[in-house]
């Protein structure tokens, strides 16, 4: 183990570490503080969605990507656009998001919710599932341990992107396509 | 000089966010730049910290319009087609992005290169020019001598992280650390503990620093491979044989502009000496993270006594 204090006016000191670097875990926003991230002072109606098997089918194709919940959780804003809440699983990271698309069916904007490393670790469904329900949706998501700043081997984007375009399809699909 | 500061014990856990100062602290994230860019801010009331944050993302996202190398409605990627030999108006960011892509490769002999082209399957592609073919002229024009292909991913990243701190700050925010997918600078009142992946294992740490409040970080590794499932990853090429570099090793830069610590770890990555003296010069520092999990800290060779 090496650790020496580095006479740089930038670093205060500096550690050679070895052995894992534990799960990266970290919560941003409530369901509630993203709706108002992305429609400032408009109300939210759920809306209790699942798509058919045709409509998963039609999702599919159009985005060419699995439609891996067929139950959405979907809110209605006022001013005429919708909310979604999904999650994205890619090799390692469980990604919550949200994605805001105005009237005419365009993106109004993309939140990270909550963003957890998995390798291999039990992903709690009902967890994730209770926060949902009613009253809850303005809780803070759990959060287990927390290692914030993480540098090297940067993370792709890539599988929160195709979940965006999945539900643009949803979207079209539901509501029709982009005025 | 901060080499008073406490020692570090060896096992504790890093610092939880959560409250920090005064209030609590807002942390956001949005997926720009082709990775998650985090935003945490304190010192504030919540509603006025997710405002800010909000104007620091437009920034961000203003950096990944106009420089996205694989967006084709990109500014950068017409400037592939522009016409040659004749000045051509640019945004401002862009221009200033190009600016200190050339002031660097030319004080670093043409190694940092973004116009030595983008690396597909290991092997260099597009054009055989160098950034000594764009000029750059007064009134955010520049002018190109010959078709190139530019990826500014090696620089631009950390030049939006910038400009987030710089929003940031211009509202009076600076608790605040700006995170675009590990290159990450810190507002001038917050120090923050950083761990440094391992070059080739991502699941393991190598190295973890200290930041002073201000400084900025970024991290290199060409070659990167994910514990249970190994890929290789190319993203850099040595513009002096244009190939691209698959060494193990890894880069990490403290700066005090994270657009030159991200273009200083390629320098580094791509001749350690040279990258160090680099680094002196433009008073950063730079680490070299072996395959074996060793880390050196890359200090200048003496100068040698002219007789």
């Amino acid at each position: 183990m090496t650790r020496w204090y580095h006479p740089h006016p930038l670093i205060s000191a500096a550690l050679v570490i070895v052995g894992p670097v534990s799960a990266e875990a970290a919560v941003y926003l409530s369901v509630g503080d993203a709706q108002q991230a992305i429609f400032p002072g408009e109300s939210f109606e759920r809306l209790e969605v699942e798509l058919s098997e045709a409509q998963a089918a039609a999702v599919r194709k159009a985005s060419g990507m699995r439609v891996r919940e067929r139950e959405l959780h979907l809110w209605r804003a006022s001013g005429g656009g919708f909310f979604f809440v999904d999650r994205v699983l890619g090799k390692h990271e469980f990604i919550t998001y949200a994605l805001g698309v105005d009237a005419s069916g365009r993106v109004k904007g993309v939140e990270i919710l909550e963003y957890r490393e998995s390798y291999g670790h039990e992903i709690r469904n009902e967890a994730w599932r209770r926060q949902f329900k009613g009253k809850d949706s303005e809780a803070p998501l759990t959060l287990d341990q927390d290692i914030r700043n993480i540098s090297g081997a940067t993370l792709s984007c890539r599988h929160v992107t195709d979940g965006v375009k999945r539900l643009l399809d949803t979207h079209a699909i539901l509501f029709g396509p982009p005025a | 000089m901060r080499s008073s500061s406490a020692p570090l014990p060896e096992t504790s856990p890093a610092p939880a966010g959560g409250t920090r100062g005064a209030g609590r602290e807002v942390a956001r994230a949005r997926p720009l730049l082709g990775t998650f860019v985090e935003i945490r801010a304190a010192g504030g009331p919540r509603d006025r910290l997710l405002e800010a944050i909000d104007q620091a993302f437009e920034a961000v996202a203003r950096v990944h319009r106009l420089m996205n190398a694989h967006d084709g409605s990109s500014e950068l990627r017409r400037l592939e087609h522009a016409p040659l030999d004749e000045p051509i108006a640019v945004d401002p960011w862009t221009w200033a992005v190009l600016a200190e892509a050339r002031r660097l490769f030319e004080a670093s002999g043409g190694l940092f290169d973004p116009a030595a082209a983008v690396p597909v399957s290991g092997r260099a592609q597009g054009s055989a020019g160098s950034l000594d073919d764009l000029v750059l002229e007064p009134d955010h024009r520049v002018r190109l001598g010959r078709r190139l292909r530019l990826d500014l991913s090696g620089i631009a990243k950390g030049f939006a992280v910038d400009r987030a701190v710089e929003v940031l700050a211009a509202r009076g925010l600076d608790d605040v650390v700006v995170n675009a997918g590990g290159d990450l600078r810190l507002g001038c009142a917050r120090g923050e503990t950083i761990f440094v992946r391992h070059p080739t294992d991502s699941g393991r740490g190598a190295l973890r620093l200290e930041l002073a409040p201000g400084a900025a970080l970024a991290s290199s590794s060409p070659v990167f491979h994910r514990r249970d499932r190994p890929r290789r990853r190319l993203h850099l090429v040595d513009p002096r044989g244009r190939r691209a570099v698959d060494h193990g090793q890894g880069a990490t830069v403290i700066a005090s502009r994270c657009d030159l610590a991200d273009a200083l770890t390629k320098v580094v990555l791509l001749d350690p000496l040279a990258g160090a003296r680099l680094a002196a010069a433009e008073g950063a520092a730079a680490f070299l993270l072996d395959p074996s999990g060793s880390v050196r800290l890359l200090e200048p060779a003496p100068m040698k006594a002219v007789p």
